[in-house]
């Protein structure tokens, strides 16, 4: 409530009883939608902040993504190949396979693994893909990124195997699946996820040879 | 013995090695939709412009598996099973930003 500028007591009472009215409304109407109102008033702030951000952030990340996305699968791909020959050498022989075990008296342990990635293309080979797409055929980009995904998961299966002192993974199997936050749209992630899992057993004489 | 997971032995393969499997006792089954939340969600997306893996994401499924496999084994365990053979999973994406996980399997007795 506004206080009167006037010098009487008695003024003050006379516009008290005039703006009585309205302000009861108003009072009223801010305790009931004040909250839900700020809150909005909130949000939209955010959005705005996050949509400003995400348009100075963007070109950066895109330009960053095309120039180093070659030189990151390379050396992706060296890791990996330099991984699956660390556990090749501990373990001989690879400890994947699809089969049930050929002499399962051997098993002394047994019990499920499983193992998942999330890989995207960046925004550069999407673009890329979609000029692509023009002209059919292979699309190398993506082929290249699930490729390197799956042995990517498969290398982390081992390792987890041979963590977890298992000598073999019998039974594998591989799930792939699309996720994304905003599909059809522009914005948003665009995911690929990959997903393998199988049995490791423990065996009494060790898969060598 | 073997690895079990809260008293039930859960594999992949048809039969359970060094076990047998006496009785059958239906399909058991357990899933879970789950979201991240807007925060992981913006920052996988700026990861995404980049490319390559989206960390966030592989350890929300791994964490959403965990729990619809749990509820698979709690299935198994009411149905008085203390076997899971044959266990396969399966994803679908119901909406965008959720996806469902899906695992199932064969619940046995064995001796």
């Amino acid at each position: 409530m506004q206080p009167s500028y006037s010098a009487t007591g008695l003024q003050w009472s006379r516009n008290e009883q005039e703006e009585s009215p309205l302000e009861t409304i108003e009072l009223l109407f801010y305790a009931v939608c004040g909250l839900p109102l700020l809150l909005i008033l909130l949000w939209s702030v955010l959005w705005a902040v996050y949509g400003i951000l995400f348009s100075i952030a963007y070109p950066f990340l895109f330009l960053y993504g095309a120039l180093t996305g070659s030189s990151k699968k390379k050396e992706w791909q060296d890791s990996l190949l330099l991984r699956e020959r660390q556990t090749l050498s501990r373990t001989g022989k690879d400890v994947l396979s699809m089969d049930k075990l050929r002499r399962p008296q051997n098993v002394s342990e047994s019990g499920v693994i499983w193992t998942s990635i999330v890989v995207g293309p960046s925004h550069w080979q999407q673009l890329v893909a979609s000029i692509y797409m023009l002209f059919g055929g292979s699309i190398d980009v993506y082929h290249d990124l699930i490729a390197l995904g799956r042995s990517e998961v498969f290398q982390r299966l081992r390792e987890m195997a041979t963590d977890k002192g298992y000598d073999a993974v019998i039974g594998v199997r591989l799930d792939t699946s699309m996720i994304g936050t905003h599909r059809g749209k522009k914005q948003g992630s665009k995911g690929i996820e990959i997903f393998a899992y199988g049995t490791g057993v423990k065996l009494d004489k060790p898969l060598r040879g | 013995m073997s690895a079990t997971v809260d008293g039930i032995h859960v594999v992949s393969t048809e039969t359970i090695p060094g076990f047998i499997i006496k009785d059958q006792l239906g399909v058991v089954s357990g899933s879970t939709v789950r979201a991240k939340n807007v925060w992981r969600d913006f920052t996988q997306m700026m990861k995404n412009i980049v490319g390559g893996e989206l960390p966030q994401y592989t350890e929300l499924l791994v964490e959403s598996r965990n729990e619809a496999f749990m509820r698979m084994v709690a299935d198994a365990k009411a149905r008085g099973a203390n076997g899971v053979v044959n266990l396969r999973f399966a994803t679908s994406a119901v909406s965008p930003g959720a996806a469902e996980l899906f695992c199932y399997g064969t619940a046995v007795v064995t001796e």
